[in-house]
């Protein structure tokens, strides 16, 4: 193990010498006129011990950097003596690709508002020659407040702006002619996001609450290239379209005393719009498309308890979707004599949905739910609906004061209709393929989840949980055909004593999903549906994961161990000569003592191991950089520069010196 | 027509929601709560004298601040009492009953419900909005199952949480959702840029799963609007929702995909290009053309595509 001391360190390890030279005690809590001064500042570093190479960190470092270098975090408060105003600031690694920082101010029932930064990475390779870190950073700057100018009304905003800059992993084809070709290209990310969010809110305690608002959103792809590749004839891919949407909201909400009944309403009605470049194969612009869709959201519920053990809960819910492109002349053009695909994909849809329950409390030990929900959805151009009847039940049961039981289970019968798409009735040659669509064929499901918790001693808290799902999609002769899966886990957490807090927990889910293809291909043998001659597809999914804290205080009020460590492991076999199975494993250990030098001074040590580990035929499958930078690569087994990423291990110790107010 | 028919009801229900409001005054006025006050409350100062460190930690919240110094109404003015009820028995007894008080431990007599309502109380709106006959209302779960309100590890963080992090609150009962953190695709959650409460409203919302949001896509389009559309060619589910692609708690393939890329697109699409599968036990040509992104390596604008020509979202 190479290790190398870094500056930052040698900085870190002066410090502390310094520290404890200093007096103890000094300044209880820091006084600045009216106001008080309290919370921490954190200084330190980290460093990387046999640090792995580059090219293997990409999933450990897919979001956040590793902590390494100069660290800092603060979190500083000043609150005027009469505890009404305050204001705070937070920071943490400034300077680093996952820095974050946080201002907020308020006075306590008036008003409160906020201010932050934050970014962090996408790493989504690392493997490529050309370019060994493609990513995009991600920057976030959000601002949120509210001001109470009464006591019952609030006037509230929010507005959440996210840019993304960076290069993504792409691909193109260079058809028609040789559409199964691919090739690779690094594709620039430079877009815009923009949530704004306003409205106001009338609260008269215990009767009535009502809220109207209005959300503005923007996404602006600030990038020039509507293309993916330039000059390369039939290779233009366009980027991500520039688009915006508004929701305008009324929400309320009523207690009817009397009745003992709360009544809830919301309305919303929303228009998205997109009007950026259309272009063809070729790069052309061939115009602004002018495009619409609109939404309709319309919630009514209601509970009601007119007798105390009974509660009955009611709730209708309707969503329409509009499509209002259907007109458009560009659409029209693009589309050309296709139309029955213009209508299956530019189509409009109602989803709806029932729900009543009962709550039943027997005694103050068990209590028994039932509930029945329906939901419809129905979508224009006869592109199919779905009609779905679910019952529902559930017991929550405390039989003695150290063991408490919930169960429920659920049943869906989901009946669809016209969920086949694009069958060409007169079975001539064609390239449109037959679609299943499984969201809305016919459906028996069975859902059943039970959690167990465990007092048996005073210290001692155990849990066991089961959970499972059985899907069969029933009635549709080709794609999904049942989708099943379990999942079962237990935690304990011990304080065999007040300095020591242990926690062990481990958990199995398992999945299975079978799928049943035809075996014939597009273009040699279209139009044959039927039978089940078609190859059976099965994959299965298990993980295992397991998770361990430990919090002990090693001498009170002086030195503290805290440390946590988990391990997670999948295997998906694909039940396939030429897919072999998928391995893939994550570890990671965090270990920290801090030692407590008097009221304002800690400092600390830190350990951080990480490991991930993916099967050896899948690092050779898709991990294979490309030939030349942004060229097609000699051998296209590459993928794609993206998604799967080399083994890594990391060891990193960190320290910090804390003062406190 | 419906267009209009059920929002026009929905708006005339909104509108007698309104009106009704205004018909009924305050439940109780201020005079009546200032003269309850005087019966059976005991006052802060017996409180303190027996439960002295909570009412310390209580001082130091938000809640504790405005409650002890500042009240802004004649309930608030109570203390302790607002929340816990009239204590004059209790002190009288010497602690040892609790007639009429609202109690919040696990053990408590008083009915969830009731100890829900005193938080509701004060803290019905905003997005606790439509917490009657929501998911976790429906099970029964109290306001203190998750939130601290004298002393407790997450005492200190916002919202005051049971737990230090909003991952183990929601992990008391959510293991699965919770611990898919660590699978092979996921959100930046245990990186600590996001949390459960990014996408979801454990108090109550209109739509499934408490996501924040109309739906599901509304939620997603929150970070990726790049997907919002909408565009010359799209794909129907894509904009019906993103969950019939993608699992959002953690996925063992890229991208959060519910299957592996090859595979998930024939649980709709079953006449295919001549790929991995087998026929007749032998392997199929081209298994290098569908390795990693699968279809998407040529159907790249999966999401939808504004170009003439992208009709199968190959451009």
């Amino acid at each position: 193990m190479k290790v190398k001391i870094k500056r930052e360190f040698l900085v870190f390890f002066l410090a502390v010498m310094f520290i404890t030279l200093t007096c103890r005690g000094g300044i209880a809590e820091m006084d600045a006129g009216n106001y008080t001064l309290g919370g921490y500042i954190s200084l330190g570093g980290g460093f990387l011990a046999d640090p792995p190479l580059h090219r293997n960190a990409g999933f450990l470092e897919k979001y956040i950097p590793f902590p390494e270098g100069f660290l800092a975090e603060t979190d500083l408060s000043l609150k005027s003596k009469d505890g009404l105003e305050y204001y705070r600031f937070w920071m943490s690694h400034p300077g680093l690709r996952d820095q974050d920082f946080l201002l907020q101010a308020g006075k306590l029932g008036v008003y409160h508002s906020e201010i932050e930064y934050d970014s962090l990475q996408h790493l989504y390779s690392t493997v490529n020659p050309f370019d060994t870190s493609i990513r995009t950073l991600v920057q976030r700057l959000r601002f949120s407040g509210y001001y109470n100018p009464t006591l019952n009304i609030t006037l509230f905003a929010e507005n959440d702006f996210l840019k993304r800059t960076g290069s993504q992993p792409g691909t193109y084809i260079t058809g028609p002619g040789n559409p199964l070709n691919f090739f690779t290209y690094i594709r620039p990310i430079d877009d815009k996001q923009n949530d704004l969010k306003v409205g106001v809110e009338y609260d008269q305690p215990v009767v009535f609450q009502g809220r109207v608002s209005y959300h503005f959103s923007n996404f602006d792809n600030e990038n020039d290239l509507v293309l993916g590749r330039q000059n390369t004839t039939n290779s233009f891919v366009a980027l991500p379209p520039s688009n915006k949407a508004n929701y305008v909201t009324g929400e309320g909400s009523l207690n009817l005393l009397a009745y003992k009944t709360r009544l809830t309403g919301s309305f919303s009605y929303g228009w998205l719009s997109e009007n950026d470049l259309v272009i063809d194969r070729n790069g052309v612009t061939i115009g602004d498309p002018g495009l619409d869709d609109s939404t309709v959201n319309a919630n009514i519920s209601g509970v009601t308890r007119l007798w105390p053990p009974l509660t009955l809960r009611y709730s209708y819910n309707y969503y329409d979707f509009s499509n209002d492109s259907t007109m458009n002349q560009l659409l029209e053009t693009a589309f050309g004599e296709n139309q029955a695909l213009f209508k299956a994909e530019h189509y409009s849809y109602l989803r709806q949905g029932v729900n009543l329950g009962a709550d039943y409390k027997v005694n103050q030990k068990m209590a028994f739910t039932v509930g029945y929900s329906w939901k419809g959805v129905s979508r224009k151009h006869e592109l199919g609906s779905t009609s779905s009847h679910s019952p529902q039940t559930g017991l929550r049961w405390s039989p003695t004061n150290w063991l408490s039981l919930n169960a429920n289970y659920a049943f869906t019968d989901r009946e669809g209709h016209n969920n086949v798409a694009f069958v060409n009735p007169t079975g001539e040659a064609t390239q449109v393929p037959l679609t299943y669509k499984f969201y809305a064929g016919n459906l028996i499901r069975n859902n059943a989840n039970f959690i167990a918790e465990v007092y048996p001693l005073n210290n001692v808290t155990f849990s066991l949980n089961f959970s499972i799902y059985n899907d069969n999609f029933t009635d549709s002769d080709f794609g999904i055909q049942r989708d099943r899966g379990w999942s079962a886990g237990a935690d304990v957490s011990w304080s065999p004593h007040d300095r020591v807090a242990l926690s062990l927990g481990y958990d199995h889910q398992q999945l299975r999903v079978k799928q049943l293809a035809a075996t014939f291909l597009i273009n040699d043998e279209p139009g044959l549906v039927g039978g089940d001659e078609g190859p059976t597809l099965i994959t299965s999914d298990s993980f295992d994961t397991v998770v361990a804290r430990a919090d002990i205080k090693l001498i009170p009020n002086k030195l503290s161990l805290k440390t946590s460590a988990s391990y997670s492991h999948s295997t998906s076999d694909f039940h396939n000569p030429v897919m072999p199975n998928l391995n893939e494993s994550y570890a990671d250990v965090d270990t920290w003592f801090n030692y407590r030098f008097n009221d304002h001074w800690d400092v600390g040590a830190g350990y951080i191991f990480q490991m991930f580990r993916i099967s050896s035929a899948y690092e050779r499958l898709f991990l294979r950089g490309i030939t030349a930078a942004g060229a097609p690569g000699n051998d296209q087994s590459l993928n794609t520069l993206g998604g799967f990423y080399p083994d890594a291990t990391a060891h990193v110790v960190q320290g910090f010196l804390q003062y406190r107010f | 027509m419906r267009r209009i028919l059920i929002p026009a009801l929905t708006l005339v229900y909104l509108g007698v929601i309104f009106l009704l409001c205004f018909s009924k005054g305050p439940a109780k006025g201020e005079d009546e709560k200032a003269e309850r006050a005087k019966e059976g409350y005991t006052g802060v100062e017996s409180c303190q004298t027996c439960h002295f460190q909570v009412y310390e930690q209580l001082t130091k919240t938000t809640m504790g601040t405005l409650f002890l110094k500042h009240p802004p109404t004649a309930d608030e003015k109570l203390g302790c009492e607002t929340c816990h009820g009239p204590g004059t028995d209790h002190v009288d007894s010497g602690g040892k009953t609790f007639e009429g008080m609202v109690r919040f431990t696990k053990e408590s007599p008083t009915p969830i419900s009731v100890r829900n309502d005193v938080c509701l109380n004060c803290h019905q709106k905003r997005e606790r909005l439509f917490w009657a006959g929501s998911a976790h209302e429906t099970e029964g779960l109290a306001c203190t199952s998750c939130h601290a309100v004298h002393t407790g590890p997450g005492i200190t963080v916002r919202a005051q949480l049971a737990n230090i992090t909003v991952g183990d609150t929601c992990l008391t009962c959510h293991k699965e959702q919770v611990r898919a953190e660590l699978q092979f695709s996921h959100h930046p959650l245990r990186e600590g840029k996001m949390d459960c409460a990014s996408c979801h409203n454990p108090h109550g919302t209109t739509s499934a799963k408490l996501v924040k949001g109309l739906s599901n896509k509304e939620l997603c389009f929150n970070c990726h609007a790049q997907y919002r559309g909408p565009f010359v060619f799209q794909h129907p589910p894509v904009i019906e929702d993103c969950f019939n692609c993608h699992k959002p708690h953690g996925s063992a393939y890229p991208s959060l995909l519910k299957s592996p890329p090859i595979r998930l697109c024939r649980e709709c699409h079953i006449t295919y290009h001549n790929v991995n599968f087998t026929v007749g036990g032998q392997p199929q040509t081209r298994v290098n053309m569908m390795a990693g992104g699968g279809c998407i390596n040529c159907h790249r604008s999966i999401h939808g595509s504004n170009n003439v020509n992208g009709n199968l979202f190959s451009r």
